[in-house]
């Protein structure tokens, strides 16, 4: 008991708790609607959007979340056009304009930052989190919530069905923009902690996990916080007795627990046995 | 009844898809409590007649409609595993999503009505991914029927759907009717629009016929619709041999001359 106590007893660890679950409440909602708009693969890519932009930020000073939303608000706001212009169909063009802009993210930071600065920006060092930097976390949970809970009901009406939601007269355009903006913030609140390449975990997984046992779209919406705060904790707990890299810890925690609820799920008896 | 009366009119409506033009010169009106059935051929322009009616396609030409318009869609959502019951589909219908907005009692109950008016009041906590084809289809048509609109489309709504299914679809179509509502109904079944339908629009490209079914699936109308799939099975009886409903056709397609 005391290891699960222990850990908490020191405040870069406490600032990092609260880190982690700010970003479990800023991932969860943002997530479940970006895995219900089957735009997993295109919030992974937002992850690679954010480097180009942390990496100018380092180079010039600044903090790299101010450019890694740039990036990733610049990047979301190209998705969503290319949504509209060309439908469903997620492009070959998404794919090579974010693997081009990580490869020009990558090669800035290794010109410009220290190597453990540019594997902060890229895998994140939540047990470095700064006081101030818990501040601007708290805002952007409090506004994707507000957001969130503003605009769900529509957006579940696009998500479920587009063509009734077209005819409904709910903007199907704004919902889309609405979801890879939040996704966005989402994945740059999420930085300092998983890191512009494994935030993506905290945003899809508690989705993911609980997808199989949800029968409505609002308790998805109000689980995934919970499923991303509580293996974010066990991830630091881990990190802290093992040594081993938070965000990593987090990010093989919501995978293998995503592994028992897919596996718990496929073995469960039908719906007419139950 | 005068054209003022009318839920839809339309006069010369043309509507272009895909850089082409998918249907021209359609001329047709819709009367509370009618069924008007729209037949023609793969391709003709049923379906989108029905999208440029709901504003989803631009559409040239004089076009009326009075008041909000529910459809049932040909295919349903694309994603059948989305979390979401019965009840929860229904209630999409019964009012319009607003921020911060939790569903009235009214709406609820409304979505409940229209549940039961397809027969599913028992199903309405049962998720949407685990009912049959059939059963997913009368959810649908709940939730079209929930917000009580004076216009109802449905796009070939018995396509794939069993007997229980089809039965409790057309039991709540004629209560709807009985209340007034205008349904517009596309279909490739020719008995169907002959025996359930007051007018008929034969479309194919443009209107070949609108009317009576008697005159409306008239032989020669019909072979103009269809062209060659149009078999002649005696004197005057016709079916159409249609390559998308092919099996069900046969069984259902007869028209006598």
């Amino acid at each position: 008991m005391s290891a699960l106590v222990e850990p908490w007893e020191f405040a870069f660890m406490q600032r990092a708790l609260v880190a982690v679950l700010l970003v479990a409440l800023v991932c969860g909602p943002v997530g479940a609607l970006v895995s219900l708009r089957r735009l997993a693969y295109a919030g992974e890519s937002l992850g690679h959007a954010l480097v180009p932009g942390a990496a100018a930020a380092v180079a010039l000073g600044l903090a790299a979340g101010v450019g890694a939303a740039a990036g990733a608000l610049a990047a979301a706001v190209a998705v969503a056009l290319l949504l509209r212009a060309r439908g469903e169909r997620e492009d070959v063009a998404v794919a090579l304009v974010f693997a081009v802009a990580l490869a020009g993210g990558v090669i800035l930071l290794a010109l410009t930052a220290p190597p453990q600065r540019a594997l902060a920006v890229l895998f994140g060092d939540v047990l470095t989190v700064a006081a101030g930097e818990i501040a601007p976390l708290a805002v952007a949970a409090v506004a994707l919530t507000v957001a969130v809970a503003a605009g769900w009901r529509s957006a579940a009406v696009a998500l479920f069905d587009r063509s009734w939601a077209l005819a409904a007269g709910v903007r199907v355009g704004l919902v889309d923009l609405g979801i890879l903006v939040g996704a966005a913030l989402a994945l740059t609140a999420a930085l300092p902690v998983l890191g512009a390449l494994l935030g993506t975990a905290l945003l899809i997984g508690p989705a993911a996990i609980l997808r199989p046992w949800v029968r409505s779209v609002g308790p998805l919406l109000a689980a995934a916080p919970l499923i991303g705060a509580v293996v974010g904790a066990a991830g630091l707990v881990v990190s802290y007795h093992t040594g081993l890299a938070a965000g990593p810890a987090v990010a093989v925690g919501l995978a293998g627990l995503f592994l028992v609820s897919w596996l718990a799920a496929v073995l469960r008896p039908p719906a007419s046995a139950r | 009844m005068s054209s003022a009366d009318r839920l839809i009119s339309a006069e010369g409506l043309a509507v272009d898809r895909g850089g082409a033009r998918a249907i021209d010169g359609v001329s047709f009106d819709l009367g509370p409590g009618e069924l008007v059935a729209v037949v023609g051929p793969n391709g003709g322009g049923k379906s989108t007649l029905l999208l440029a009616l709901l504003g989803l396609l631009p559409s040239t030409g004089r076009l009326e409609v009075a008041g909000p318009c529910a459809h049932v869609p040909q295919h349903g959502p694309v994603d059948p595993d989305f979390p979401i019951t019965a009840i929860g589909v229904a209630l999409q219908g019964a009012a319009p999503p607003r921020p911060f907005w939790r569903v009235p009692r009214r709406a609820r109950e409304a979505a409940h009505a229209a549940l039961a008016e397809v027969g599913l009041a028992d199903a309405a906590e049962r998720p949407y991914g685990t009912l049959s084809g059939g059963q997913r289809q009368r959810v649908l048509m709940a939730r079209a029927l929930a917000g009580r609109a004076p216009i109802l489309f449905l796009d070939e709504p018995f396509s794939a759907v069993d007997a229980p299914s089809e039965a409790a679809m057309l039991e709540a179509i004629d209560a709807e009717r009985a209340r007034g509502v205008g349904v517009l109904l596309a279909t490739h079944d020719l008995a169907f629009a002959t025996q359930r339908a007051d007018r008929v629009l034969l479309l194919a490209g443009r209107a070949h016929a609108f009317g009576p079914p008697a005159e409306a699936l008239a032989a020669d109308r019909l072979r103009s619709a269809y062209g060659g799939r149009l078999l002649m099975l005696d004197d005057d009886a016709v079916a159409v041999a249609d390559d998308h409903c092919h099996d069900h056709d046969h069984g259902h397609g007869r028209q006598g001359g």
